[in-house]
């Protein structure tokens, strides 16, 4: 059996055995009383963007040490940002490689 | 500087004697000396600590002696003040109370700084609890890290029990030179599956040999 087989046949059961074993901090409880209010932000976040900065705004409230990781184009700038800010921080330093410096003009 | 009732300087003699050097005594003047019977004691630190214990019988004389009073203009070199040392000044008291001390080191002491902790108790051992749900791409990633250990899966009246692990093996890197032998860190996973209606045991197959690490 290889790990896509086992997937196939234990996924549920592994799923809700992760889920026992490592419960998410941001779920949909959390999304309803964490208190960020998205519309305070000048651009409205697409898709997953929206529970991907509360949960990094609740993050950075729970520990400044936070990482976003996604796909290219995934909006990880905006998600950082829009988190930092609902967050409460008012100065943010931005490091980035030269190039992209357009991408950080959001 | 030394500010004390003049016969308790035998008390403070030896140490003192000890820890000090070049010293000047002076009674307080009246009428301040007739009411408290203090002096005042001048003497500079020792680079080292030494027992003298001719000092030791000289200030052990003058806590009982008649002391010249302290002079309104100074009668020699001034003494001069070395630079305080950077960094925050700390006033403390020589003497403590256990059970405060106690206190405080259980709410600011080693035990409580993280950097200490972080290394007694590694942050592996903390429960991990992700930020946001876990999708299956991330349950696959788990389960070939060895994450998934010790779990029990109850799935379609089938139960098995899931050992996963990762452990590090040496292996044997070609070297150019015979006479060097050089081995290299591998991490390797293993993931079991036991069905407990059978006994029967599985391997799950990674699809690879493992991610290597330097």
């Amino acid at each position: 059996m290889n790990l896509g087989e086992f997937l196939t046949r234990y996924g549920d059961a592994v799923a809700a055995a992760v889920v026992r074993t490592y419960p998410p901090v941001y779920d949909a409880e959390t999304r309803r009383t964490c208190g960020f209010d998205l519309r305070r932000l000048l651009r409205r976040p697409l898709g997953g963007q929206a529970d991907a900065i509360r949960a990094t705004a609740l993050s950075l409230r729970l520990n400044p040490g936070t990482n976003v990781v996604g796909e290219m184009g995934s909006g990880k700038s905006l998600v950082a940002a829009a988190a930092a800010y609902l967050a409460g921080y008012r100065r943010v330093l931005v490091v980035c490689p030269p190039h992209v410096r357009r991408v950080g003009a959001i | 500087m030394f500010l004390v009732p003049q016969h308790r300087l035998a008390v403070s003699a030896r140490y003192l004697a000890s820890h000090y050097a070049g010293y000047r005594a002076y009674r307080f003047p009246d009428p301040e000396y007739a009411a408290f019977r203090q002096i005042v004691l001048f003497a500079t630190r020792k680079g080292q600590a030494a027992h003298d214990p001719a000092a030791q019988a000289q200030l052990e004389v003058w806590s009982a002696a008649d002391l010249p009073p302290l002079p309104d203009e100074p009668t020699a070199a001034p003494l001069r003040v070395p630079a305080l040392p950077a960094g925050e000044i700390l006033f403390a008291a020589l003497f403590f109370e256990a059970t405060q001390a106690a206190a405080e080191a259980r709410r600011r002491g080693v035990w409580a700084q993280p950097q200490l902790a972080e290394q007694i108790w590694p942050v592996e051992e903390r429960p991990v609890r992700p930020l946001m749900p876990l999708r299956k791409g991330h349950l696959a990633l788990l389960i070939a890290a060895g994450f998934l250990n010790n779990v029990l899966l109850c799935q379609d009246d089938q139960r098995v029990l899931v050992k996963g692990r990762t452990h590090k093996e040496l292996v044997l890197v070609e070297s150019d030179d015979a006479d060097t032998q050089i081995e290299r860190e591998v991490l390797r996973t293993s993931v079991v599956v036991l069905d407990l209606a059978t006994g029967a045991l599985e391997v799950v197959d990674q699809g690879g040999r493992g991610e290597e690490s330097a």
